[in-house]
């Protein structure tokens, strides 16, 4: 399955999951992305500045494990995780509020690890 | 005074007087009496004899009250509603009719309660246990007033509300109020852990600028995720939660505030 199937699952599988996109938090551009409608280009950077922004903030508390972040505001949900290894590789989304979020990060957690162990892309 | 057994007499009777539900087979509500414990209280009201009160919530919930006089003198136990430390504040500390912070923790606990919806079974020790339907209806107001409790003693915050649905309660909380000091409650390692996030993210006036209205960030650390929440004019809390109730918690921020 490739990467753009393996994102069209994941957000098949959380309906409440308008955007899921694979990113270089480096280079801060997104590879890869499955959405619900055709998604902006700044929607995609935002994403990527945003996840950059979390896990800053995280850094910035000493959490510098810290893999997976999330924040809520203006009725969505931004979640990032990124791979521990491979730390620029991550998979961002902006879900609804109501999206099985326990569920999505197991899910996603283990697409992120399949990504990496293909090599990224 | 009334002895044990007119108590439990009068419990019979009044078992026997009232309609069934069809909710494990026996509940008590009629006769103009809005709700099973109002009737049990009223009965216990009347009698003026100091017994333990039982409420069960749920399969693992249960408060134990001790009660005289349709009052409720202290909290003999509490199980499953609140985190450990909070219950240490309130069982066997004689309520007190001022605000202090076992009033705070009781009022938290009530509101708690308020937002079960799982049924309610109430045991005396001399009564027989009964039950309530899901939706009895055991408002906030009313079960602080069956209790003796002026309410509200203190206006419930936000941060109130919200940490009241909070499932399973936090075990350490860092609450930043603007209008008055934080508020620290849990084992002093996990507070100092909050804190230095805290302190480390400028929290919350950092995150204020960012967001200054209404959000919540986290981030995960281990099994554990710190998340902090904004809230519009009411201040900036922080606490620890565990999957699976890392959505729980984002949901009811959304429904309590965002809905």
């Amino acid at each position: 399955m490739g990467v753009e199937d393996e994102l069209g699952a994941l957000r098949a599988a959380f309906p409440g999951c308008s955007i899921i996109a694979f990113a270089d938090l480096e280079a801060r551009i997104v590879l890869v992305s499955s959405s619900a409608s055709t998604a902006r280009r700044d929607t995609l950077d935002g994403m990527c500045s945003s996840a950059v922004a979390m896990f800053a903030a995280a850094e910035r508390a000493g959490e510098h494990a810290a893999d997976t972040v999330l924040r809520s505001q203006n009725g969505s949900l931004e979640v990032a995780l990124r791979d521990p290894v491979r730390r620029d590789d991550a998979l961002c989304a902006i879900c609804a509020p109501e999206t099985d979020l326990d569920g999505y990060l197991l899910r996603a957690r283990a697409v992120l690890d399949a990504l990496a162990q293909e090599g990224g892309v | 005074m009334t002895g044990p057994d007119d108590l439990l007499r009068k419990l019979g009777a009044l078992s026997e007087a009232t309609a069934r539900f069809g909710v494990n087979g026996r509940v008590i509500s009629e006769n103009g009496l809005p709700s099973p414990v109002q009737a049990v209280l009223t009965e216990i009201g009347e009698t003026v004899l100091a017994q333990d009160l039982t409420f069960h919530f749920g399969e693992s919930g249960s408060l134990t009250l001790v009660v005289s006089g349709h009052r409720v003198l202290a909290l003999r136990d509490v199980q499953g509603l609140l985190m450990p430390s909070v219950a240490a504040q309130l069982v066997g500390k004689p309520l007190s009719p001022t605000p202090d912070p076992v009033q705070r923790a009781f009022l938290s606990l009530l509101m708690q309660i308020d937002l079960l919806t799982d049924p309610v079974e109430v045991a005396s020790e001399t009564g027989a246990p009964f039950a309530a339907p899901p939706g009895a209806g055991l408002g906030v107001e009313r079960l602080a007033a069956l209790v003796g409790v002026t309410y509200p003693v203190v206006p419930p915050s936000q941060f109130d509300r919200f940490r009241a649905v909070l499932q399973p309660a936090p075990s350490s909380w860092l609450e930043v109020p603007t209008d008055k000091d934080p508020i620290r409650t849990g084992p002093a390692p996990e507070v100092a852990r909050l804190e230095s996030v805290a302190e480390a993210l400028e929290f919350p006036s950092d995150w204020a600028k960012v967001s200054p209205k209404l959000s919540i960030i986290g981030h995960q650390s281990g099994r554990a995720f710190f998340i902090g929440a904004v809230i519009e004019k009411s201040g900036a809390l922080l606490w620890t939660i565990e999957p699976p109730h890392l959505g729980a918690a984002c949901r009811a921020f959304h429904k309590m505030f965002l809905a």
